[in-house]
């Protein structure tokens, strides 16, 4: 009987030198090589240009954190460039606090608006319209993402605020005069407020999140909407069943997308807040300013000692505030998958 | 559960002289003149059949003959795809089912489905995935709820394996375990019907053969329909069987034969039937 074809059979039956000859010594083929050295250097070239600006925000704000101290910038809230003086270091005249603050109160209105209409329309255009009227829905929303955010601005400005200038007023005497609360929504409104801000911030951010969440609504296996329809689940009771505990932790991570773009968006927010620097405002409805903002309102005007470099140090903190808001959603999205 | 068992006999048989026993006397569901679409794609046609009260019927054919669309018809899902259209009657407990005023989700909620693949939800405890048709149906109470779990669990004979960690995920459990947790979710409700599509295409010999087992042991208490690729399945669990074939590519499919089972795969009536039951055809 011949032997069998194969290495097994080649090392017992024929001869031992067949083994080794089947088995190829040395390195990776040339071109999985050249591959992989072709993309560590693209990929290293994203890492190294991150690498790059930070320490350029840093560097370039090395001579107020100096001169002023580190930690003093997040201590203060008072941004008055004209009481900056070479030789004096305190009080730091360029407390960031409040900018810190508008930023997260401006994102946070805006999240808090944009969610929910979110995922709303994102069912409507995977679950709820008639599949005729799907495409130019979704086509839609994908639209609102084009427009370029100095337009929202404008639109803020000219349309959105005289049209909840009445609301407004409303809710600041009523809601606006109740005890502990109302802090929040007192009045007088200019228009230009952080809850305008945040309005148009939600508007800008909600096609982000509604088109990643209609992929993520999209990809529920149809066997298992039929699971629920099958016992008898009302469309709604399908959604709630089927699609939206697969979707959780897409729906965290649209929104993180979203809310990325909120902390860092700069024109739109910086016409609609009014741009007061001065100190933390408690009211929703009273101007402020963001770290975002105030770099782009000052930073062609900056002639007072080390106001500049100031401007640095809130880019920096800005850098610092969106990373911190990263991980912290990342974590929310790894326990989410475990839940 | 709707008390089919009372039904009086329907006066003339529907399926023309073929069914063989006294059996048929008590009626689980009839479905008169049914004819299918997909748009413009006619799938069945002209589908009268009877399936007896506490029996299991099997639907046999090859692929694409129109059996699961069939199946799919008997609790109006086939309606759920875009473009879907169903004509015909399907009388179940004295109504018929596509009556305009009759609420499809009732219809689903009444008639107990099993898919191909199972289908547990994937972010649910195994106890969540079995008492759901009954949390949908706002039916029970609390306590009662652990009954219905416990009872469910044990008629799809899987309680014994789940019931120390009734509050683990349903997809740790294996292939066939889910397939009979997706059984136990369609008992829970104590449907009338029990329909199963393919129940365990997607499952080795062994769990197939518990599923086997479970549905012969469960048949007492439902009207079971089952669409089945395997003949000797068919055979297994069966005691009536309707063969549906498609005459060409692109003609709808229809059924060509209804008996008991032992008559179909022993002596057909018709040749279509005949060549593929003895396995020279499909």
């Amino acid at each position: 009987m011949p032997p069998p074809a194969g290495v097994g059979g080649g090392i017992a039956a024929s001869s031992v030198r067949v083994a080794p000859t089947l088995l190829k010594r040395g390195r990776p083929r040339i071109a999985d090589r050249i591959f992989g050295t072709g993309v560590s250097i693209t990929g290293g070239i994203v890492l190294v240009v991150i690498a790059a600006m930070i320490v350029f925000l840093v560097l370039e704000g090395l001579p107020a954190m100096q001169h002023y101290g580190f930690f003093s910038f997040i201590t203060g809230s008072r941004w008055t460039p004209s009481t900056a003086f070479p030789n004096v270091s305190h009080p730091n005249p360029y407390g960031i606090l409040q900018f810190i603050y508008g930023t997260m109160l401006t994102s946070i209105i805006g999240m808090i608006i944009a969610v929910p209409l979110a995922v709303g329309a994102a069912l409507v255009i995977t679950e709820v319209a008639p599949p005729r009227i799907k495409g130019p829905l979704s086509g839609l929303v994908d639209l609102l993402a084009a427009v370029p955010s100095v337009v929202y601005g404008f639109w803020g400005i000219f349309a959105l605020i005289p049209a909840i200038k009445p609301v407004v007023d409303f809710l600041t005497t009523t809601l606006g005069t109740v005890p502990v609360i109302g802090v929040a929504f007192q009045g007088p409104f200019f228009g230009v407020s952080y809850f305008s801000a945040g309005l148009v911030l939600a508007i800008m951010v909600l096609p982000i999140i509604a088109a990643v969440c209609r992929e993520v609504f999209r990809s529920t296996p149809r066997n298992e909407k039929e699971a629920a329809l099958a016992l008898g689940a009302t469309r709604w009771e399908m959604i709630r069943i089927a699609v939206l505990p697969r979707a959780r932790s897409g729906i965290v991570g649209a929104s993180l997308l979203g809310l990325g773009r909120a902390l860092g968006e700069t024109i739109a927010v910086t016409m609609v807040i009014g741009n007061a620097v001065l100190h933390i405002n408690g009211s929703i409805f009273s101007q402020g300013a963001t770290m975002s903002s105030v770099i782009a309102n000052e930073f062609t005007e900056a002639t007072e000692p080390f106001h500049l470099s100031a401007l640095f140090v809130v880019g920096f903190w800005l850098l610092i505030v969106a990373l911190i808001v990263n991980v912290i959603a990342r974590l929310v999205v790894r326990r989410g998958v475990a839940l | 559960m709707p008390d089919v068992a009372t039904e009086p006999a329907p006066a003339t048989a529907k399926v023309d002289g073929t069914i063989p026993t006294p059996e048929t006397a008590v009626e689980g569901l009839s479905i008169e003149k049914l004819n299918a679409w997909f748009g413009k794609h006619h799938v069945v046609a002209d589908v009268d059949l009877v399936a007896p009260a506490h029996r299991v019927t099997a639907l046999i054919g090859p692929s694409g003959c129109g059996k699961s669309t069939l199946l799919r018809c008997v609790n109006r899902m086939h309606e759920i795809v875009p473009g879907a259209r169903v004509e015909g009657r399907v009388m179940f407990s004295g109504q018929n089912i596509y009556d305009p005023d009759i609420d499809p989700g009732s219809v689903r909620s009444e008639i107990g489905m099993v898919f191909q693949r199972p289908n547990p939800f994937p972010t649910k405890s195994i106890y969540e995935n079995a008492i759901i048709g009954v949390r949908l149906a706002r039916s029970a109470g609390d306590r009662k709820l652990d009954e219905i779990a416990e009872s469910a669990l044990r008629r799809a004979q899987l309680w014994d394996e789940v019931k120390d960690r009734l509050n683990k995920p349903a997809v740790s459990l294996s292939g066939g375990q889910q397939q009979r947790l997706c059984i136990a979710r369609a008992v829970a409700v104590d449907p009338a019907l029990l329909l199963m599509d393919e129940p365990c295409s997607a499952l080795d010999p062994i769990a197939t053969f518990k599923i086997e087992e479970l549905i012969r042991e469960i048949a007492d208490q439902y009207t079971v329909i089952i669409v089945t690729h395997n003949m000797q399945q068919a055979t297994r669990v069966s005691q009536f069987t309707g063969f549906m074939t498609i005459e060409r590519a692109g003609e709808p499919g229809r059924l060509v034969e209804f008996g008991a089972t032992d008559q179909i795969f022993g002596s057909p009536a018709q040749a279509a039937t005949e060549a593929y039951v003895s396995g020279r055809v499909g």
